[in-house]
């Protein structure tokens, strides 16, 4: 074979060109705003990021706080973002990529609850419109806001808690009798509300029913089912109940003695915790 | 800590507190008294002092000295009639320590027992509200007529009505108090009877607490109807049942409709807002609470009078119950139902022109006072009639109005001494109120006419009829 040496110059040029862009490829990100510099841009950061959308959660790295970018590419942040819904409803969108793991501290009017930053890095959650200005989050000492527009507003009534025991809402609403799984009217003739639940057991927790306000009149019957679980027979809790939205706000704090267990379920039907929601004519 | 060892617990505060003596109290003008503490009830300290011992309102008294009460939790134990009952007095409970601005906290126990307690700011005295049935605890129940006993006194807090239920979905809207009573025992196999549909059978849901309340003894049901142990388990059935019928108290209606109550000819009334209020409506109560007679402390006395105030009206309408408030009836609302033929003979006619000219420009105010059967003297209900009337005016809602009271008959008798009669009481229950107001009458002027028969507001061919329309209405101008 004859050897030529504009042959092997070709080929190493070819070469280069192609370690050139293969570590071009390997050290690529996207561009990113920058990080707030002050404390005071930390405190209430207001960028937009896109929501991050099919996401493998399975080999995302648990990214250090101090670097810049965390999960797929997304800035630090974090961001937090309010975006109005029909129906009353708001979501609430955490990014917080660089904080996987993290707890999230929730603060809107009457719900007050945590999560865990998921490992996708952040926190998605529907929340009902309240007549609330602001959502706040605290993670660890870093506080964010995001302003609430007024809107339509739901009534919700709720409790919230904090204990090894696992509480439930059972709602019958205008009349109707529980379905087998205890949380949903049947018939649901006129079945209007949702049920929500925020939180995570050693967190603090919050069962949440909300109508829209003009939903009347009628009457919402709302029980308390009580599985102690772990907490066991008898038990003891803290509460809080709470009625918000379109409506005075209310709320009770309750020590709840738990000691009437009905079987080796250990679960209690708690009748007398939450006041039945009056809706009244619209 | 178990709820009762809790309770336990705070029952020793107080003793512990006072286990030392030796204090002074100071108080304005250089009162100063020394001596050995006995004890502090919350109103008055007792001392052992030089002079002897004393005893003191505690009012204005500065406490100095390590004897000095740091912690009274004084106890107060209320046993609701039902669950509706229960309902109002948390919501009043709670709402007076929001009034105080005081720490509020609850207790759900062992054995159902309940517990809300009040801490206000200020004051070594606090508050514990026990919910159960012990002796000595404060009655919450629905009065529909006699007084209390000789030793017990009423605090009215709430008016409340039993009305007979049906489904959202059931066309009838009113019976007569007659035709109620016989479906109720089971005597109408379907609805077609009673004006509804044909094939819908009347079921019956019976709530147990109605035949031990006493509030309408009138009903007994039958042997087919369905019985159930809390008047909201009586109303969801009612609701959920296009054929259901079930006598309930209007608090706890929930999602059933409650029908008109006639007599045979057709007039009567809804037992809702201003028609039980003003007691037009025949199963009309006064929502109380019963106590006995003996001195009360103040906090507690403080929490039974803010009860029965205005400020606690916004909590009795939140638990399902009617307010006390004095107000003008909407004529289109008022919940009245006319007689269904009309009266066409020219007695009655020309009587109801006289009564169209006297009251031409007035409208009526939502309470009427009502008299002992053959007397001239006002029941139990036109008392507490009177207070609220009084109420109103000394808070100064009516300031500037004139009220004319206005008298009605029942049409026993002749149209002549009626008026006279109906005249007659309308001044009786003036003269009274002027007597409770004694100078607080202010800038409201009283008026006493009578209109005798006219105006019926239910049938006088039934005894229960001729009682609502023996009654003295007040008017005011409506501008």
């Amino acid at each position: 074979m004859n050897f030529r040496p504009e042959t092997l110059t070709a080929a190493l040029v070819v070469l280069a060109i192609v370690l050139a862009l293969f570590g071009f490829a390997l050290s690529w990100r996207p561009a990113t705003p920058a990080m707030p510099n002050s404390p005071a841009e930390a405190s209430v950061a207001s960028l937009s990021l896109p929501l991050p959308r099919g996401i493998d959660d399975t080999n995302i790295p648990d990214v250090s706080t101090t670097e810049t970018l965390g999960v797929d590419g997304l800035s630090c942040g974090p961001t937090l973002e309010v975006t109005p819904l029909p129906s009353g409803l708001i979501r609430a969108s955490l990014v917080a990529p660089c904080r996987v793991n993290a707890i999230a501290r929730f603060s809107y009017g009457p719900l007050e609850f945590a999560e865990r930053i998921s490992e996708r890095g952040g926190v998605w959650r529907l929340l009902p419109r309240l007549g609330v200005e602001t959502l706040r989050v605290e993670i660890d000492t870093l506080r964010l806001e995001a302003a609430v527009e007024p809107g339509s507003e739901v009534l919700a009534v709720g409790l919230a808690w904090d204990g090894p025991v696992d509480l439930r809402l059972n709602v019958r609403e205008f009349g109707a009798e529980l379905d087998r799984s205890g949380q949903r009217a049947d018939p649901p003739a006129r079945a209007l509300g949702e049920v929500f639940h925020y939180g995570a057991p050693g967190l603090g927790q919050i069962e949440l029913y909300t109508v829209p306000a003009d939903a009347g009149p009628g009457l919402v019957r709302l029980d308390v089912a009580a599985d102690l679980g772990v907490a066991g027979c008898p038990a003891e809790l803290g509460l809080r109940t709470f009625m918000a939205g379109a409506v005075p706000p209310k709320k009770r704090d309750i020590f709840l003695t738990l000691d009437q267990c009905d079987g080796p379920e250990q679960s209690i039907l708690l009748k007398n915790l939450l006041d039945d929601l009056r809706l009244q004519r619209p | 800590m178990s709820f009762r060892l809790f309770s336990a617990a705070i029952a020793l505060l107080p003793s512990l507190a006072f286990a030392e003596t030796g204090v002074v109290l100071s108080g304005e003008g250089g009162l100063v008294i020394e001596g050995d503490f006995r004890s502090f009830d919350g109103e008055f300290y007792r001392l052992d002092t030089a002079n002897g011992p004393i005893t003191i309102a505690g009012t204005g008294l500065d406490c100095s000295g390590a004897a000095c009460p740091a912690d009274l939790r004084l106890e107060l134990a209320l046993d609701p009639a039902d669950g509706a009952l229960a309902r109002l007095m948390t919501y009043l409970v709670q709402s007076y320590g929001a009034h105080l601005g005081a720490d509020v906290r609850e207790f759900h126990g062992a054995e159902g027992l309940r517990r809300i307690e009040i801490d206000p700011p200020e004051g070594p005295v606090s508050l514990a509200v026990d919910f159960e049935a012990s002796a000595g605890a404060w009655q919450v129940l629905r009065r529909s007529g006699g007084q209390p006993g000789r030793d017990e006194i009423d605090t009215v807090l709430a008016f409340d009505a039993v009305v007979p239920a049906v489904s959202f979905d059931n066309p009838v809207t009113g019976l007569t108090l007659l035709a109620v009573e016989a479906a109720v025992a089971g005597e109408f196999p379907d609805w077609q009877g009673l004006g509804g549909a044909s094939g819908v059978p009347v079921d019956v849901q019976w709530p147990e607490p109605l035949a031990a309340s006493g509030a309408s003894s009138s009903f007994q049901p039958g042997e087919s109807a369905v019985r159930h142990t809390t008047y909201s388990d009586a109303a969801d059935a009612v609701a959920r049942n296009p054929g259901g019928l079930g006598p309930v108290p209007l608090s706890e209606i929930a999602n059933a409709v409650p029908l008109v109550v006639t007599g045979p000819c057709g007039r009567g009334t809804l037992g809702m807002g201003d028609g039980v209020r003003s007691g037009d409506y025949p199963l009309s109560h006064l929502v109380v609470v019963r106590r006995d007679r003996t001195r009360l402390m103040p906090i507690i006395r403080d929490f039974l009078d803010w009860s029965a105030s205005p400020e606690a009206w916004p909590s009795v309408l939140d638990a399902g119950f009617l307010d006390l408030s004095v107000s003008v009836v909407n004529p289109v609302r008022d919940g009245r139902q006319e007689a269904l033929g009309a009266d066409a003979s020219s007695d009655v006619a020309a009587i109801e022109a006289a009564a169209d000219a006297a009251l031409d420009g007035l409208t009526r105010l939502n309470l009427a006072m009502r008299f002992e059967s053959g007397t001239n003297s006002p029941d139990a209900a036109a008392l507490f009639q009177i207070e609220r009337l009084v109420t109103a005016i000394q808070s100064g809602d009516l300031a500037g109005k004139r009220l004319v009271f206005v008298g009605f008959s029942d049409a026993d008798g002749a149209q002549d001494t009626n008026a006279e009669l109906s005249e007659r009481r309308a001044g009786i229950i003036r003269d009274a109120v002027l007597a409770e107001l004694s100078q607080d009458a202010g800038a409201v002027a009283f008026e006493a006419i009578g209109l005798g028969e006219a105006r019926p507001v239910a049938c006088n061919g039934v005894t229960w009829g001729k009682g609502l329309n023996r009654r003295v209405e007040v008017w005011t101008p409506r501008r």
